[in-house]
């Protein structure tokens, strides 16, 4: 839009975008300020790269040369664009401008994942190509086959209970007087790092012992103890400990559902429900005729998101138990085989699978996404 | 106003560039100027930059910087450390990624290996003086950094420090006020046990539980029994795959822990709580009172998880893993950190041949934290009476060999054996199961 | 917007948002209150010791003649019963309770009693400092030993 850019950068009033104004740039000079933005820029990078010493001020040059080799850059892209004949110069812009960002994508988005593309074909240290071996290795390790079944039951469990608990906390919350007090107690746990979540659970789940005079100094074990059952290793139980570790990310999570979708219900006309009472109905089926159907876009906005979370879930996992007593995922193996064993073809392979399982999910979002951008 | 001020960034910009630039080409002008009149050995290597990267932060890295602080004054050389907390990681993509530090102390050589292998490491034979090396370190440690290069076999690296971990900790008070005796022989150490059983209490308190590395534990108990039930060429065998986990010798080395282990009453807590026990948790049992556990085998370090107002040599003390079978001699289970060089320059040189002498330590082992392996090192450096104690079981030792999990392949060493062991212990798989499994990661 | 049913406050809801809400904040709590203790207590009991409770408190001692031979019922006070017995404690009817202290090489017996305790000592702010052995997940054993 003609004028957008001259009000952000006052600076630069003078080169405004309307499409009237041509610039009067000679082109030689035109391009020598290119070459010399790319020497600033190029030159700096090398520097800061080389000097080992000087650390101070090396940081303030950073700094400094971060900020102005980039105002630099848009000047210059800015004086390139208006020098190109009208005829090209909205498409010229576009490019100009969105130019670098779609470059810097490129780079630390695209050809990365391209590069583990083709990682995943080589052998463990990346020296000779191996075909689908890592993949047939992948889909037929029994660590993997369990790793990928864990994943279902975190994808299945942990986000169906953080969407309800989060829908049916919002619906209540939104009933009481101290809504706002019992909300920041439920999302406060969104502040505390998977680590520290860990601790915490840690001391929920902790067990001492068999033998005589053991006191038990996890909560759990000493709520069982109290009601006279005996203290049980609940990380160790086999297929049930899952379900442990997924209560933590029930734990931590349900705060993020929670709040988006308790402000989705108050967005609901309040006519709506006030024509219902007067029909007759009681809450409950307010809740499941009115206010479920109303923010449903809403509801699977967060479903995918948490999906999307739960897939990739790694550090729950890796502190709690490490992987073991067969509570491994995937996003930890990956952990393991490229930074523990080394094996870089085997990890890609386990990223591109996580990857792919992860896109129909992410796209899905997106659709949903932009329908209701288009319907609102 | 608004031209000005960018005109004014500008050339900000511009003299940065031109003062940093510069920077670099005055310092060795400068020092030229002083040293010239001075006759100085160290001559070309003052001003130069050593840089240096490792597992140690915090406490210990400012312990390391007072050690050599010695050795950067006379030679002008600036030794720059520094550390990360998540090392393993952080090193793997400085050195692929083509700027490695000149020395890196890595704590287990099963990770230099890697790097060897790819043929990073500079070889040692070809640049240090190999005879002073050889003179001050016992056969174990040479043996131990002489690693397979894609140029052949090579000295990768030396050892810096190291610490023992073939120890049994005990609460010596109470083992005094007891009446208990501390065994020399495995004879005594199982009438020990036995008499602990039979008074009441649990012999042993252990526990492998760490996170991601759960298991560690374990495995250290196995290498010392393999170091204890047969030979050294076997141990080392094992070690590179060529014996298997699912023979004689292994399984008896394991079933020697087991029979510890599982037996009924001898460790605090039963076998559930092994694998759900944290190793530092595990041995303030000791210290309750009453105690409801008496022995505990670990490495020297595990004295930092004491519980702080306990004294060395008072209120708890070590006694030396009696060997099963004297044909075997008195092994010791060690670990330790190895130095190996990136980049070969004449500084970097100096330094590496510094850090093979006992001297490069010393500081160190005064402060207390270390534990030197040079022969050229002295037992009255060490203030600790513990460190001292260690200092001499690992002098007085007929062998010493590495962790073995540190040792073996990653996908075996940090990964398959100390899974498979846990799940060994915590009952989910059968010794069988769980040796077919580790045999089976071992990467071709 | 609008809430049209303020007012109309439903307890059932009130109640049941109480209890979830504690659910919720009672781990957050549990870590908290462990930050204040010392390492020794942290392993040795619950962080729900610290607030008041009913806990046996020990009272007093008694010493048992040397000769005693723990392997055969022992008799104290009247009661008799074996080591493993007197070891898990054995109660009173005047309200106390007495336990075996240690092994069978002890000869203390302790005595306890049902008490109110109030809010637990040895709270500390040492954690706060440097805790270079911080715990089971910042030391990568064995690689940083």
């Amino acid at each position: 839009m003609p004028g957008t850019d001259a009000n952000l950068f006052p600076v630069f009033r003078r080169f405004s975008m309307s499409g009237n104004i041509d610039s009067n740039w000679n082109p030689f000079a035109l391009a020598g300020l290119v070459v010399l933005t790319a020497v600033v820029l190029v030159g700096g990078f090398i520097l800061l790269q080389t000097v080992q010493a000087y650390k101070v001020l090396m940081t303030v040059f950073a700094v400094v040369w971060g900020l102005l080799s980039t105002a630099l850059l848009f000047f210059v892209l800015n004086a390139v664009a208006e020098n190109i004949p009208r005829k090209i110069r909205s498409v010229s812009v576009a490019v100009v401008f969105a130019g670098p960002a779609v470059i810097l994508l490129f780079w630390a988005l695209v050809i990365p994942t391209l590069r583990t593309l083709r990682l995943s074909f080589m052998g463990a240290y990346a020296r000779e190509y191996v075909g689908f071996s890592n993949y047939e290795f992948a889909f037929t390790d029994p660590i993997m086959l369990e790793s990928f079944r864990n994943n279902l039951l975190w994808m299945i469990f942990g986000t169906s209970f953080c969407v309800i608990m989060g829908l049916v906390i919002a619906v209540l919350a939104d009933k009481s007087s101290r809504e706002k007090v019992f909300k920041s107690l439920i999302f406060m746990p969104m502040a505390i790092s998977f680590v520290g979540a860990g601790v915490i659970w840690k001391f929920m789940y902790a067990y001492k012992g068999e033998g005589i005079n053991v006191t038990e100094i996890g909560l759990l074990n000493a709520i069982v103890v109290a009601f006279g059952g005996e203290a049980q290793a609940w990380l160790l139980i086999p297929f049930w400990n899952n379900f442990f570790l997924i209560a933590i990310m029930i734990w931590l999570q349900t705060g993020y559902a929670m709040v988006i979708m308790s402000s989705a219900i108050k967005a609901i006309p309040g006519e709506i429900n006030e024509a219902a009472r007067v029909d007759g109905a009681n809450s409950f089926i307010i809740f499941s005729r009115i206010t479920v159907p109303y923010i449903m876009p809403t509801i699977i906005t967060v479903t995918t998101t948490i999906l999307i979370f739960s897939l990739k879930l790694f550090d729950i996992v890796r502190v709690m138990t490490g992987g073991n007593f067969g509570t491994n995922v995937i996003a930890n193996e990956f952990y393991l085989r490229q930074f523990t064993y080394g094996n870089s073809g085997q990890a890609s392979a386990i990223a591109i699978i996580l990857l792919v399982v992860i896109v129909p999910v992410l796209l899905y979002n997106l659709k949903e996404f932009r329908r209701r951008r288009v319907l609102k | 106003m608004k031209k000005a001020l960018l005109i004014l960034l500008s050339l900000l910009l511009i003299a940065s560039f031109v003062l940093v630039s510069c920077q670099k080409k005055e310092e060795p002008a400068a020092e030229e100027m002083t040293e010239k009149a001075a006759d100085d050995p160290y001559a070309e290597v003052r001003g130069t930059v050593v840089t240096m990267s490792g597992p140690f932060t915090d406490n210990d890295a400012l312990k390391f910087d007072e050690s050599i602080k010695s050795f950067e004054e006379m030679t002008g050389i600036d030794i720059q450390y520094e550390g990360s907390k998540e090392f393993e990681a952080s090193i793997g993509i400085a050195i692929e990624g083509g700027n490695p530090p000149d020395i890196v102390d890595f704590p287990q050589p099963g990770l230099l290996k890697n790097f060897v292998q790819k043929g990073y490491v500079i070889d040692l034979n070809k640049t240090l003086d190999m005879d002073k090396v050889k003179s001050n370190y016992i056969e174990s440690w040479l043996d131990m950094a002489t690693m397979d290069s894609p140029d052949g076999k090579i000295m990768a690296g030396i050892w810096g420090r190291v610490n023992g971990k073939s120890l049994v900790w005990y609460n010596k008070k109470e083992f005094d006020a007891a009446g208990y005796e501390v065994p020399e022989t495995w004879e005594e150490l199982v009438e020990l046990q036995n008499t602990i059983v039979s008074d009441g209490d649990a012999a042993w308190a252990v526990g492998i539980e760490s996170g991601a590395a759960t298991g560690w534990a374990m495995t250290d108990w196995v290498e010392e029994m393999m170091l204890r039930t047969t030979s050294l060429e076997n141990y080392d065998k094992w070690v590179e795959g060529e014996l298997k986990f699912d023979s004689p010798e292994v399984r008896k080395a394991i079933q020697t822990v087991a029979d510890i282990w599982f037996a009924d009453g001898m460790v605090y807590g039963g076998r559930k709580s092994i694998a759900t026990t944290s190793f530092g948790d595990a041995p303030k049992v000791m210290f309750e009172k009453p105690p409801k556990a008496w022995l505990h085998k670990q490495g020297n370090f595990i004295t930092s998880f004491f519980p702080d107002n306990t004294v060395a040599g008072v209120d708890y003390d070590f006694f030396y893993l009696p060997s099963v079978d004297p044909a075997y001699g008195r092994p010791v289970l060690v670990a330790g950190d190895i130095y190996a060089m990136f980049n070969d320059r004449p500084e970097v040189r100096m330094v590496m041949q510094y850090f093979a002498t006992g001297a490069s330590v010393e500081g160190w082992v005064k402060v207390g934290g270390a534990i030197s392996p040079h022969k050229d090192s002295e037992l009255s450096w060490y203030t600790n009476e513990v460190d001292r104690k260690v200092a001499e079981v690992i002098q007085n030792a007929t062998s010493v060999r590495f962790d073995g999990s540190d040792l073996m392949p990653g996908a075996v060493g940090a990964g398959s054996f100390w899974k498979e062991m846990t799940a060994y212990v915590s009952g989910s798989k059968s010794l069988d199961e769980a040796l077919k499994a580790i045999d089976q990661s071992w990467p071709q | 917007m609008k809430k049209p049913e303020k007012g109309k406050r439903n307890p059932l809801v009130a109640v049941v948002l109480i209890i979830i809400v504690l659910v919720w904040t009672i781990p957050t709590l549990g870590i908290f209150i462990t930050s204040f203790r010392e390492s020794s207590d942290i392993y040795g009991s619950g962080w729900w010791t610290v607030l008041p409770h009913k806990d046996n408190v020990k009272t007093g001692e008694i010493e048992l003649p040397a000769d005693t031979d723990p392997n055969k019922p022992v008799e104290i006070e009247g009661r008799t019963a074996t080591f493993e017995q007197w070891r898990m404690g054995v109660e009173f009817e005047d309200g106390r309770m007495l336990r075996w202290f240690g092994n069978k090489r002890s000869r203390k017996i302790e005595v306890f009693e049902e008490k109110w305790v109030g809010f637990g000592a040895n709270l500390t702010l040492k954690n706060t400092g440097t805790y270079s052995a911080a715990g089971w997940w910042s030391i990568p054993i064995p690689r940083a030993i």
